[in-house]
């Protein structure tokens, strides 16, 4: 017994060596090639949305899903982050449009789009790329704004306090006030206007509508509901 | 009857014997951790894209699956002159076709049943949605089964049954797609009788090939029942579909091999 398996080790023996040898080589090899690493993925143009439909072989919830987590990570390359100031905003929000397309009652393209893409900081290029983006949110949360009203305070937001671009600010607020009593949007949207009409110079215009007894009857009740929910929240009292 | 049994069971301990049942199973449990990360990194509704992720991936691991082992199962079977033998018995070809393909079938449904509990546990799957979309998996399997029946039988190599399945798979899941871009004109040739004729025999594939694009819809799995059709589209297809193959089946094996 003894004598066969010193047979069958010695006749084992110099495979295993290879296998030892080259599993060594590989190890070497993969750290050779360690410094090599994919680049990071540049964002071409979106296809024909039909075409990107096809992409999904007729699921169009996962292609949403797929495309949304892909847009989420398109400039991280093994670690290396593309800045957000170098991307193309255009195009990113061509990709926004014909993703959107594929699920409109998702709001995880709204998270990235604001959360993600709307989190540029750069002084030079932010202001013309949110003007970029807070446009398209516009386009998009009138579009449905009982669904996306979101996307309209986002704009509306940007609009005043980070674009300083006054015409944007105007039509946000002249679009935001065309809300007032539109079915299934909050009713409060309408307030967000004076301030923007203010950003937009036209503190005229912010005086009016302000003093308009609809607006006031809305800023009353939206004040009226904040009390009562943070009174809630503590015992906290905006009168007091 | 009996010979029913006796196939389904011979055909069922194949499959334990290939392992194709544990690694369908393992990989769909890759899937739903892979699924499951991706889930984890979704700046907002996780559990969403976790379930369209994971959706997909048990879609393509079951039918994939299932073309690979029944391609190299019944190449297994010519080899061995298997089927040979068992046709010289008192047994039709139809009865012969038509006992594989319910084996077959009922190892592909019953596979697909471990869907469902596994996206019940993993994401919290449930409602009618859930129960829509395995119903539909289920329905898939069936076509697909017969699908790849009829090209091992058919073409005899499990390379190229294989690879002619996934391509009727896929052109099966594009084809609608195709004759939308058709009937669009968006893919337009200089030439009009191209155009024509190109359209033509697109519009005359597209009808000819399950829609399978219908079939396990994320969106079932997130929202819910809708989008326009549901179970009784699905399962009117698949009763049209699966005779028309098996048939077609049990007409090639008369002409061409046996």
């Amino acid at each position: 017994m003894p004598s066969r398996l010193i047979a069958s080790v010695r006749s084992a023996a110099p495979l295993w060596a290879a296998i030892l040898l080259l599993f060594g080589g590989q190890v070497l090899v993969s750290q050779h090639l360690k410094p090599f690493r994919p680049a990071i993925e540049e964002m071409p143009y979106p296809p024909n949305p039909l075409a990107l439909k096809a992409l999904g072989l007729g699921d169009d919830q996962f292609l949403f899903r797929a495309e949304v987590s892909w847009l989420q990570g398109v400039g991280d390359g093994g670690g290396r982050l593309k800045p957000l100031k170098d991307y193309d905003y255009d195009r990113v929000i061509e990709w926004l449009r014909v993703i959107d397309g594929l699920d409109p009652q998702s709001r995880s393209l709204f998270e990235v789009g604001a959360r993600y893409f709307g989190a540029i900081s750069d002084p030079g290029s932010a202001p013309l790329k949110l003007k970029a983006l807070a446009t398209y949110f516009l386009e998009v949360g009138m579009s449905d704004p009982a669904q996306r009203w979101p996307w309209l305070v986002w704009a509306a937001v940007k609009a005043q306090h980070t674009i300083g671009d006054k015409e944007l600010a105007r039509r946000a607020a002249d679009q935001l006030m065309s809300l007032r009593g539109a079915a299934g949007a909050p009713y409060w949207l309408p307030l967000l206007a004076p301030p923007l009409y203010r950003a937009a110079g036209d503190s005229d215009r912010a005086a009016l509508v302000m003093a308009d007894p609809d607006m006031i009857r809305l800023r009353q009740r939206a004040f009226t509901e904040l009390n009562g929910r943070l009174s809630q929240m503590g015992s906290f009292d905006l009168n007091q | 009857m009996n010979a029913l049994i006796t196939t389904l069971r011979y055909v069922l301990i194949t499959a334990i014997r290939d392992r194709m049942v544990s690694a369908i199973i393992v990989a769909e449990l890759a899937v739903l951790g892979g699924a499951s990360l991706m889930a984890a990194s979704a700046l907002a509704e996780g559990r969403a894209t976790g379930l369209a992720m994971a959706g997909e991936g048990f879609r393509v691991v079951m039918m994939l699956g299932l073309i690979t082992f029944i391609s190299f199962h019944v190449q297994r079977m010519e080899e061995t002159r298997e089927i040979e033998a068992i046709l010289t018995r008192p047994i039709s070809r139809a009865t012969f076709v038509l006992a594989y393909y319910t084996a077959y079938a009922g190892i592909g449904v019953l596979l697909s049943l471990c869907a469902a509990p596994m996206l019940m546990v993993g994401l919290a799957a449930g409602g009618a949605g859930l129960i829509e979309w395995q119903a539909s998996l289920a329905l898939e399997c069936l076509i697909v089964v017969a699908i790849a029946l009829f090209c091992a039988l058919s073409l005899g190599s499990a390379t190229a049954s294989v690879l002619a399945g996934i391509g009727l798979y896929l052109f099966s899941r594009l084809a609608a797609f195709f004759r939308a871009i058709a009937e669009s004109h968006t893919g337009l040739s200089t030439h009009d009788s191209v155009d024509h004729v190109t359209t033509w025999v697109i519009k005359a594939i597209a009808a000819a090939v399950p829609r399978l694009d219908l079939f396990g819809q994320g969106q079932w799995l997130v929202y819910g029942p809708g989008g326009g059709w549901g179970l009784s589209e699905l399962l009117l297809q698949t009763a049209i579909i699966v005779p028309l193959l098996l048939a077609a089946t049990v007409r090639d094996m008369h002409v061409k091999r046996y």
